[in-house]
């Protein structure tokens, strides 16, 4: 685990940053409000709608096969480490596996679920 | 390392299915969504031919009495038990699919493909011998079920109906897999062997207690029992008619052999009067609860799915008598189920009623035109109430004289009103077809709708009621080839 | 100094347990939807940190990239795609609090309850480690977890691995078949 000691700091700079700058500029800068102020940006226009529309379900739909692939990566990553020692018997096996996974890819480009419309 | 050839015998019986489910999304590759008919035709004839194959490949496994495995995968006689089980009801859920979906017209080939899917977590999961294969069977059946209820989506019903059981499955599972891991953290062991040892110790672990507790109420909600039922009516009403008879089958089937194994090996100590008394109270409101809700239905669908509930109830009185002849009531029980439930769900398809036309009104005097199928729905309706010399009336009866003869006299006695009770809303639906006139409004309609032909579902259907006779005649012959060998080669009794 | 890390690992599974638990209670109980999914992701993190603090490298690593990096973002596409503040204004949501609330406390007894005579029962608290030897001999399980990972994985469950892909492969078919729009 002291390998990840230095994630550790980093992780903590990095919270640790941005508090610092926000609550220093909190602290400095002039607090005058105005209406004006704190309406929506567009370009100086005055906004008419909401800023929400309609979302399309095929968002979903490639949220859900990356997903799908992702736990596959993960598996993958045990492999990789132990390549050497697993030699073409994990070759085998993990071909198997990503050969499943290759016939679904290959069933979802066929049946049109990677293109946007 | 190289697999013997014991080894792949024991992993045949899932790699036929899986071949036949990986490669049918192929023929549904047609670009326009409408596939000629003979690339219908053909994907139908090859799940049938997977499952063909299955099938004989697993009763030549039971007739040489070969009992392989591989590694934690014991495809011993519960497991080939549950591949002919399966797979019988499979291959006639093609068939009545067939029909079905011609007539909601939505035919596609993953439809066909994640019922093999499914069949092959089903086989996996009554073999499994460790808790991890337990738990991928477990998923591995249902995913594929919760995509097939919400399959032909002309209907909201049918996504409602999916959502539910994808959201309550989801629940169940996160629960078994709860119970599996305090399970694994006490006894440092997957396996289901040393688990139940660890079980049986005279002051067991109390969060072992928990753990198998938690993996007892994910096999309940598989079962349909009281107070997990609540998915079922739902969900039966939402699928097409054929995944619904399966899903009433096969995983009920499929969840109470594969509880059988893990009750079998210790889990949770079946001697001790915890699990007992548990299981008797789980029992008992299941079948009344079951019984009375069907009474009130209107929808037929409905009607199966709280008459497939109060089953449930009947099978776990089976297993709360705990002896192998109950155990061996329980396995000629499912058997007869199997003909009885799939034929009763067969008859909506068979008749042209699909999607929500399916409640008793829509059945009235269509007795008359097929008569063939209409008496053979009655003997399925006329078994499931337990009526003899059916095949129901044997099960019933066997589990009733081995609760009797356990000194549990009460709850066959309640056993017994249930299935009294049962008769009426049975009867409704034979009553519904020869009996009753149709109102002047359906006749109109049916004179300007088309003559539906069904035929695959009606030969399905026919085999069913073939098979709920056969097997009320020869009660004997299919007990002591099926049943009792499963008894006498699987299980270890604590008693 | 491995008696300082190994403190200071046991103490930092308490805080980075702590942030976990915080995250949830912003994930439940934020008024805003986007915030509850930030207290999700926040939990996550939370919990890879945990699982780093006991040596699972490799759960850690799933975690990061399944949980923090998949299902996040599905929750936030739920969020989109139902524009959640609208339930959360008119109050939908909180019909059902009172029960939750109840059902918590119940399941909360219940858990220390059973930990509890645990903990103080006969069996003691055994750490648990790979302890099969044929799984993972020759290797120091916390210091090689992924190595230790692979070797079981292809190993002594290469059933339950292949049926992983199997079940992944359905839930491809299952999502295609359900969620793709048809052409005509």
């Amino acid at each position: 685990m002291r390998s990840y000691v230095p994630v550790l700091l980093l992780i903590l700079v990095a919270i640790a940053l941005p508090v610092v700058i926000w609550g220093i500029s909190r602290i400095v800068r002039p607090h005058i409000p105005s209406a004006s102020k704190y309406s929506t940006y567009e370009c100086g226009i005055k906004t008419t709608l909401e800023a929400r529309e309609k979302f399309s379900v095929r968002y979903y739909l490639v949220a859900v096969m990356f997903l799908v692939f992702d736990v596959e990566t993960v598996f993958l990553m045990p492999w990789a480490i132990q390549m050497k020692e697993l030699a073409i018997f994990g070759l085998i096996e993990m071909g198997i596996f990503l050969f499943l996974l290759l016939f679904g890819y290959g069933y979802i480009w066929s049946k049109g679920a990677l293109t946007w419309e | 390392m190289s697999m013997s050839a014991g080894e792949l015998s024991a992993i045949l019986p899932l790699l036929i299915p899986a071949l036949g489910a990986c490669l049918l999304p192929l023929a549904a590759l047609d670009k326009d969504q409408e596939t000629v008919k003979w690339v219908r035709g053909a994907m139908f004839f090859m799940a049938l031919f997977c499952l063909a194959g299955g099938f004989f490949y697993v009763t030549r496994l039971w007739a040489t009495g070969a009992q392989p495995s591989y590694g934690a995968l014991h495809m011993d006689r519960i497991g080939q038990y549950a591949g002919i089980f399966v797979m019988v009801a499979a291959a006639l859920a093609v068939l009545q699919l067939w029909d079905h979906l011609h007539q909601e017209g939505w035919v596609k080939g993953e439809t066909l493909s994640l019922l093999l899917f499914s069949v092959v977590g089903m086989i996996l999961f009554a073999s499994a011998g460790n808790l991890i294969l337990l738990f991928l069977g477990l998923e591995l059946l249902s995913v594929p079920l919760y995509a097939l209820t919400a399959t032909v989506r002309l209907r909201a019903r049918a996504f409602e109906g999916g959502m539910k059981y994808f959201l309550t499955g989801a629940v169940a599972a996160s629960c078994f897999l709860m119970g599996s891991v305090l399970l694994y953290g006490v006894t440092s062991s997957l396996d289901l062997a040393v688990i139940g040892r660890a079980l049986g110790a005279p002051r067991p672990d109390p969060l072992a207690l928990a753990g198998a507790a938690l993996v007892l109420m994910g096999f309940l909600f598989k079962i349909s029992a009281v107070p997990f039922h609540q998915w079922t009516p739902d969900v039966y009403e939402a699928a097409p008619h054929p995944i619904s008879g399966f899903m009433s089958v096969a995983t009920k089937g499929v969840a109470v052999l594969a509880f059988m194994r893990v009750l079998g090996a210790g889990v949770p100590a079946p001697g001790s009067l915890r699990i007992q008394s548990a299981l008797a109270v789980v029992a008992m409101a299941t079948l009344i609860l079951g019984n009375l809700a069907a009474l009130a239905q209107t929808n037929i669908k409905r009607m199966l799915a709280y008459s497939s509930i109060s089953h449930a109830g009947y099978i776990l009185l089976g297993l709360v008598a705990g002896t192998p002849a109950a155990y061996s009531g329980v396995l000629f029980y499912l058997l007869a189920y199997l003909a009885m439930n799939m034929g009763a769900f067969g008859i909506l398809t068979a008749l042209g009623l699909v999607g929500d036309r399916t409640t008793f009104d829509q059945v009235k005097g269509l007795g008359w035109k097929r008569p063939d199928l209409a008496i053979a729905v009655t003997l399925c309706m006329l078994s499931l109430a337990g009526i003899p010399p059916l095949a129901g009336f044997y099960g019933k009866y066997m589990i009733f004289k081995e609760l009797i003869l356990q000194g549990h006299v009460s709850m066959a006695v309640v056993g017994v009103l249930a299935s009294l009770v049962s008769v009426y809303y049975y009867l409704r639906l034979p009553v519904a077809l020869f009996l009753e006139k149709p109102s002047e409004k359906a006749e109109r309609e049916a004179a300007e709708r088309p003559a539906i032909k069904a035929p695959l579902a009606g030969a399905a259907l026919l085999v069913c009621g073939v098979l709920v006779v056969a097997m009320g005649l020869f009660p004997g012959t299919v007990y002591k080839v099926f049943a009792l060998r499963v008894v006498e080669n699987a299980f270890h009794f604590v008693r | 100094m491995e008696n300082l890390l190994a403190f200071i690992g046991r103490n930092m599974f308490l805080v980075f347990g702590l942030m976990a638990v915080g995250g949830a209670v912003a994930l439940v109980f934020s008024k805003n939807a986007v915030h509850s999914v930030v207290g999700f992701l926040f939990s996550m993190l939370s919990v890879a940190a945990c699982y780093l603090c006991m040596s699972a490298e490799f759960l850690a690593v799933a975690q990061l990239l399944v949980y923090a990096g998949g299902i996040v973002v599905l929750f936030l596409f739920v969020v989109m795609l139902v524009e959640m503040t609208k339930f959360k204004e008119k109050g939908l949501f909180q019909v059902q609090t009172p029960y939750a609330v109840a059902a918590v406390i119940l399941g909360a007894v219940a858990f220390i309850g059973v930990f509890w005579s645990t903990w103080f029962g006969p069996s003691a608290a055994v750490p648990l480690t790979l302890s099969s030897p044929e799984l993972a001999e020759g290797l120091n399980v916390a210091s090689q977890n992924a190595e230790a990972v692979s070797r079981g994985l292809f190993a002594g469950y290469l059933l339950p691995f292949e049926i992983l892909s199997v079940i992944l492969l359905v839930a491809l078919v299952g999502a295609v078949t359900l969620a793709k729009k048809e052409r005509n």
